[in-house]
Formats: structure tokens, C-alpha cells, sequence
């Protein structure tokens, strides 16, 4: 875990996300603080992990994510360093 | 804070800043806008032109605050919009910020003693506390005749 670049969050995943070329990206639904409103980001995962967490990421989940903050061609997206799924319907 | 919403970053401040106060149903709420980034270290890149938000009292100490240069550890939390354009925005909206270097501490001061003044924030400073420590050690420490 980074220290100086670290989120958590609790997701939902509305769509399946897509691999290719070792990369796994996927939009969550992070709730909104205080007002329970719906934060659409995208989260990526590279390497080894990606092919792992395109299988135990879908949209029945709901996971907690620990992450790091990147911009990729201007855009913020989320890097997954862990995960853990709470929620498999 | 929450722990389902949660970033938390050493972030150095570009000194782009925005302030306005925003009219909510009559009532008016300070807001200011910062654009930082976050360095590099292993494991992640660096990330440029992160904007991070503030409301109320805070945010106007932190306009006063941060200037070109400042380098703050930023506790917030994430939320998105979209705009008028359709632009949609990714923000990280501050809760608690700790200045480790390079802010305008002059000016951080004299908002926060207008704060004050408004009756906005209540008064807390080191002095006081010297004061009530004085007043609550005065008969048996002998210091109420100083």
C-alpha cells in the first residue's frame, strides 16, 4: 500500500469490465459522502493480477478497494493494488 | 471520514485556485477549488492536475492557505459531476488537511482570526490554553498573583 496516495473504497461494478493486453478495466459505483449519491470511476488493474480479478470481479459483487490515484490522457482512474469482495449474490 | 470513500495524499498545490460562494437554497456556502498532484513513488505514477474541492469555514482557510508550492498531507473523499458542457469530473473533496511545507501561514492566520471575528470558527489557540492551564493550576502552583 502507498501511503502517500491511497483510497478506499466500497464498489459496485454496473457493467463487466473489459481485459486486454493485461490490462482489466472496469467501472465501480463508489456511494457519495454524506449524500449516498452515485460516483462513476473507472478502475484498471495491470499485469499478472488483471486476468486474475477479470474472473472475480462481476457484477453481482461488491467489494472493498484499496487503490492509487492515476491520470491517464487527462482522465482520474483508480489503480487496484488490493480487493476484497464482501458482497457475491 | 468513511472508510468506504476514503483518499488520502501527500499532495504538492499548483497555486490554481478558485473561490466563490456558492447559494444554496438562500443560504451561502464558501467553496474553493484546488488543482494539485501527487508525486510518484514505487508502485504509481505521478498524478498531475488532481482537483480537490472545499466547503464552508475550511474552505476559505484553505484558499488562503495554499499558494504555489504547498505541500499538504489532504484527507477527502471522492466526488464526481458533470457540467453544464457534459464534462464529467472527477474531485476529491477535503475533510481535514495538514500543511507540511511551503504554505502562506501569514495569510492562513489572518482568516482564521476573521473566521473568528465572524463568529464562524470558535477561538483556540495555544495562548488560551496556556491561560486556562494558568487558571487551573493557579492556587495550587501559586501562579494566580504572577
Amino acid at each position: 500500500m502507498n501511503v502517500v496516495n491511497n483510497c478506499q473504497f466500497k464498489a459496485k461494478f454496473p457493467r463487466i469490465g473489459v481485459l486486454d493486453q493485461g490490462t482489466f478495466r472496469i467501472t465501480g459505483i463508489v456511494p457519495g459522502e454524506p449524500t449516498g449519491t452515485t460516483n462513476e470511476i473507472q478502475f484498471v488493474v495491470y499485469g499478472t493480477d488483471a486476468a486474475d480479478l477479470s474472473k472475480k470481479i462481476n457484477t453481482d459483487n461488491e467489494a472493498i478497494i484499496f487503490s492509487h490515484v492515476q491520470i491517464l490522457d487527462g482522465k482520474v482512474e483508480f489503480v487496484i493494488d488490493n480487493l476484497e469482495i464482501i458482497e457475491n449474490k | 471520514m468513511t472508510r468506504t470513500n476514503n483518499f488520502n495524499a501527500l499532495v504538492d498545490f499548483t497555486g490554481i485556485k478558485f473561490f466563490q460562494v456558492l447559494d444554496h437554497d438562500g443560504i451561502k456556502i464558501s467553496f474553493c477549488r484546488n488543482i494539485g498532484f501527487v508525486r510518484g513513488s514505487p508502485g504509481s505514477r505521478v498524478a498531475d492536475g488532481i482537483r480537490f474541492l472545499c466547503y464552508g469555514p475550511l474552505a476559505e482557510l484553505v484558499y488562503a492557505s495554499i499558494i504555489k508550492g504547498t505541500r499538504a498531507f489532504v484527507i477527502s473523499h471522492l466526488q464526481t459531476r458533470c457540467d453544464m458542457g457534459g464534462h464529467y469530473f472527477v474531485e476529491f473533496v477535503i475533510e481535514e488537511i495538514q500543511y507540511i511545507s511551503g504554505d502562506d501561514h501569514e495569510a492562513g492566520e489572518k482568516k482564521r482570526l476573521d473566521l473568528i471575528e465572524r463568529g464562524i470558527l470558535h477561538p483556540n489557540t495555544s495562548d488560551e490554553l496556556k491561560i486556562n492551564l494558568n487558571y487551573e493550576l493557579g492556587d495550587d502552583y501559586g501562579l494566580q498573583d504572577n
